[in-house]
């Protein structure tokens, strides 16, 4: 009696799970997102901005864009509950009669579209030069990765001034403002894919030592095959973090570099330029203009901070 | 059960962890003695909750996880409802604890010197001196050759067995009454293992210390328990003399187990195995855990929960050995 | 192929070092530091059919050997021959891709050993993409399915990831990706070391009822001579880098000739609780660093001499088939014949 020969099955009856979508309301990560206020409240804020962006036309008849739509003669109106304020202009305006709360809403859009784009452009390459770097070892590594160290021993809002100080001495001054924004975008993006290649390199690191890959390279893979197929996508869960967090710090440096008068240029106004425009008449006790847009601002990278920091959490397995 | 006092008694002893939803219970009411002097092993597959039952009584089962018991007494004093601040100093003093990994329990930035003589000097009113030449005297103890110099070595100039010798100095440093090893060898080396299981054995003796011996090594236990506690599924389902549970198990995952162990000298047929696996902490059951992989279950293993019941002179959770059937 | 006289696994006379210094210098070519010898002049052969377990405790270059003969480590002297193709002079994917076919593994670690973002039946398909061994997509499933079955799974586990089983269904997975290319070789590296023992009986038995059915060649490598027991035909047990014993496995366990072959079959406990005295060997493994001089067992080897201090112990082959490098063994015997 002491065993059933030959059975061959270790399987207690298991419930079989199908479908994608039962698989994720199953999973660790979306149970730890419900059972978290934090990442709950980071998340809805974040939706509420991305609505806000994309739908921004929809909500404000007034496109800042469009010198026809807006009259210099409402110049500096207060909020509406306030003294003087108009209806019309919940937020009041600006100096040249733009209400505050379209330039808000457009402003958003700049800022997450630079955000956005930077970003995917740092995460692209920072994650090829990394997944290379890595896994071939070696020279190549201690080349690439000296490269990468020199890349970071600039501050970023340096490497971004410069930069963009190059790109308007050497663009003619008519494709300057139809330029700004790539620049922008690149400039950001060349001061942000060190800290996707490092991460990644990491990872990889770890990732090509574990048994898989020397299965796979026991069927003589392409290298390519075993670097893209089996080592990045589980890379994936700390480049997912970096990406949010970042994505948030990305917004900072287009609003810093806009307030310091490199960004994109005042007729196209993001977040940071409106900070900027307010400043200058924010003693003159016309505060909302800086006020509104630093809120809006600080909301937008507290809630993509807040979710990046919760998945860092959530997807390191030494803090479940 | 037994005559004197034993020196730790546990009743009812339960462990679950609050998860999001609902909570996992990994231990369920164990109930044993250890006696005064005696090596008690508790020996289970992963997951069984033989290091989760072994670390309650010294209160080392981290935050999600909490402890109920009826009681658990250490020479007739409860410590089962202790303040953090309380149990520490059991831990240690009354309580020696030796964990599978020596790094664990090894600060790598201080030398086995300061460590022990730190340690000594916690629990015994000694000078450094004094707690100095008794780290000496520790070191001597565990076999540790040229005790002077090895107490200004770091842990990681050590190798794996002599870490292990370390720690158990470490353990004895306040002469406890009871030393739990936590899988003491299973990190070290097949001709290492039968040294430090050598020494723990020599110690128990030596000092009359109590061990309790906790391993998934049957191998072990045959070497070193006098009884052994069998855990399944976070349940003891057997517990008897070891030489009765390793040579005339009652219990049928017992007995499977010892078959399943490859000995050599058999004929080299198949292996006994059972089949499936154990189910993983947390799901319920009505009945027996080991129903779904018992070779002679019956109808009402599946519904009825089995106690733990004397048979001859083990204690078996089992309605087949129970009835005398399945012996 | 190149007729039935050739081994099937040909090992002959394998060395491997490690650098010590994982780093890499800035001075390209600069004098090498220090190594770590991990395997020091292997031989053997292994037949279609047969199991040949290699046996030590860690450090002994028994997992070295199991990636040199699979081609995951190049040996820095010495070849691998498979059906007497000599695979160590062949480079290239192109070259090596036959072979691979004929060679697969099943890893230690049955975590660590399947990539946790694949599928399961995407996980065996692997080799059979990968050696183009099937015609249509049918065909993969087809065979996946029956690969499946073959190592005690079902079919609905191909859609599921690997996270949803236990570590021993884990290693039936691994093992049905390492049997997809239908292998003639199969190199199992500890792949019962990270189990239960309830479940490492399962693995034992279907790794044996597979070599059986399948008339597979297996190098077995395991730390404990019993978990080899029922698995092997050939037994090697190396000490150092350095195969100390060879021979066959019923030989060996019956007569165990080298002292620490006996030694590793004294730390076997005693479960039969026939109260034998164990006596525990004292010392430990020594540094590979820096190994002693003659035998490499000498300082923990009852039986040392003073040539056994300075000399080398050449493998001398006994009347019973078994080879033992042990100066002791060989005076008893009065033979200095070499292997």
């Amino acid at each position: 009696m002491t065993a059933e020969p030959a059975v061959m099955s270790d399987r207690p009856g298991e419930s079989s799970r199908s479908t994608p979508k039962v698989r994720f309301l199953e999973s660790d990560l979306f149970r730890s997102f419900r059972r978290s206020p934090a990442a709950i409240l980071a998340f809805g804020l974040a939706i509420v901005f991305i609505v806000l962006a994309l739908a921004a036309p929809y909500i404000t008849q007034q496109n800042p864009y469009d010198p026809a739509s807006y009259d210099i003669m409402v110049s500096n109106l207060p909020p509406a509950w306030m003294a003087g304020g108009e209806r019309e202009f919940l937020l009041g305006t600006d100096d040249q009669g733009r209400s505050l709360l379209a330039l808000i809403l457009y402003g958003l859009r700049i800022s997450m579209f630079v955000g956005v784009l930077s970003i995917a452009l740092a995460m692209s390459f920072g994650t090829v030069f990394g997944l290379v770097s890595g896994f071939l070892g070696g020279w190549v590594d201690v080349v690439m990765m000296r490269i990468a160290d020199i890349q970071l021993s600039f501050p970023p809002i340096l490497v971004a001034l410069l930069i963009d100080g190059i790109a308007r001495a050497a663009l003619p001054a008519g494709q300057r403002e139809t330029l700004g924004l790539a620049v922008l975008v690149f400039a950001i993006a060349v001061s942000k894919w060190v800290l996707f290649a490092r991460t990644v390199r990491s990872s990889v690191m770890v990732e090509k030592r574990k048994e898989y890959v020397d299965a796979a390279r026991l069927m003589f893979r392409h290298p390519a095959a075993v670097m893209f197929r089996h080592i990045l996508p589980n890379t994936i869960g700390p480049l997912m973090v970096l990406a949010t967090i970042n994505f948030a710090m990305a917004i900072l440096t287009e609003a810093t570099l806009s307030f310091l008068g490199a960004g994109v240029p005042p007729t196209t106004p993001s977040l940071g330029t409106l900070i900027k425009i307010g400043n200058d008449y924010l003693f003159s006790g016309v505060w909302w203009i800086t006020i509104f847009p630093g809120i809006t601002l600080i909301l937008l990278v507290f809630a993509f901070n807040m979710l990046g920091d919760w998945l860092r959490d959530a997807l390191n397995p030494r803090l479940q | 059960m037994m005559t004197e006092t034993p020196i730790l008694s546990v009743r009812d002893l339960s462990v679950s962890f609050a998860q999001f939803d609902r909570t996992i219970s990994a231990v369920h009411t164990a109930s044993f003695d250890v006696a005064r002097g005696e090596v008690l092993g508790i020996v289970g597959e992963s997951g069984a909750g033989k290091s989760l039952t072994s670390m309650a009584i010294v209160g080392l089962i981290p935050p999600p996880g909490y402890i109920e018991a009826t009681s658990i007494t250490l020479e007739g004093r409860p410590i089962h409802n202790l303040g953090p601040k309380e149990i520490r100093s059991v831990r240690g003093r009354d309580i020696g604890v030796i964990f599978q990994d020596p790094l664990t329990s090894l600060d790598p930035l201080f030398t086995i010197g300061d460590q022990l003589i730190e340690t000594i000097c916690t629990h015994l009113p000694l000078t450094v001196p004094e707690a100095r030449s008794r780290a000496i005297d520790l070191l001597i103890e565990v076999g540790i050759p040229a005790p002077e110099q090895r107490l200004q070595s770091y842990p990681h100039e050590l190798s794996g067995g002599m870490r292990q010798r370390v720690v158990i100095a470490l353990a004895l440093c306040a002469e406890p009454k009871l030393v739990i090893a936590d899988e003491p060898t299973t990190a070290l080396d097949v001709s290492i293992q039968a040294q430090i299981i050598a020494l723990l054995l020599r110690l128990c003796r030596e000092r009359g210390m109590s061990i309790i011996l906790v391993t998934h090594d049957m191998g072990v236990i045959a070497e070193a328990a006098d009884r052994v506690a069998v855990m399944y599924a976070g349940r003891i389902v057997e517990v008897g003399k070891t030489r009765q549970v390793v040579k005339n198990a009652r219990h049928p995952y017992t007995r499977g187990l010892m078959g399943a162990i490859p000995k050599i000298g058999q004929p080299r047929t198949k292996l006994a195995q059972i089949s499936g696996s154990m189910p993983r902490p947390g799901t319920e059951f009505e009945g027996c855990a080991f129903a779904e992989r018992c070779a002679v279950a019956e109808a009402k293993c599946r519904s009825l929960r089995p106690q733990l019941l004397t048979v001859d002179d083990s204690y078996v959770a089992c309605h087949v050995a129970a009835s005398g059937v399945g012996a | 192929m190149n007729g039935p006289t050739k081994p099937l696994l040909q090992v002959h006379d394998l060395y491997k070092a490690f650098p010590l210094s994982s780093g890499i210098s800035l001075m390209p070519g600069r004098a090498k530091g220090p190594t770590v010898k991990a395997v020091n002049g292997v031989s053997f052969e292994v037949d279609r059919g047969q199991a040949l377990s290699l046996v030590g405790e860690s450090g002994c270059g028994k997992s070295t050997v199991a990636k040199l003969v699979t081609g995951l480590h190049r040996p820095d002297a010495g070849y691998v021959s498979i059906n007497g193709t000599n695979v160590t002079e062949l480079s290239g994917r192109r070259q090596l891709r036959p072979f691979g076919r004929r060679l697969q593994m099943v890893f230690q670690d049955p975590f660590a050993s399947l990539n946790p973002r694949w599928r399961v039946g995407e996980i065996i398909a692997e080799p059979i993409h990968a050696f183009s061994l099937a015609a249509s997509r049918a065909d993969v499933s087809r065979r996946v399915e029956e690969l499946l079955i073959q190592v005690g799974l079902s079919t609905a586990d191909a859609g599921k990831y690997p996270h949803e089983f236990s570590g021993g269904q884990r290693q039936r997975i691994s093992i049905a990706r390492a049997l997809a290319s239908e292998p003639e070789f199969l190199v199992c590296d500890e792949p019962t070391s990270a189990l239960d023992v309830s479940v490492q009986a399962q693995i034992l038995n279907l790794l044996k009822d597979l070599q059986d059915r399948l008339g597979l060649g297996l190098l077995f490598i395991s730390h404990n001579l019993a978990v080899v027991y029922h698995v092997s035909d050939l037994i090697g047990i190396m000490y150092l880098g350095r195969l100390v014993e060879f021979g066959r496995a019923d030989e060996i366990f019956a007569q165990p000739q080298h002292p620490y072959t006996r030694l590793l079959l004294d730390t076997i406990p005693d479960l039969e609780m026939r109260g034998r005295s164990r006596a525990p060997i004292s010392g430990e493994v020594p540094n590979p660093i820096s190994p002693p001089d003659g035998c490499v067992f000498n300082p923990r080897c009852p039986l040392a001499r003073d040539v056994c201090r300075t000399e080398l112990p050449p493998m001398v082959t006994m009347p019973s088939g078994t080879s033992t490098a042990c100066h002791a063994v060989a005076n008893r015997w009065g033979t200095s014949e070499a292997h």
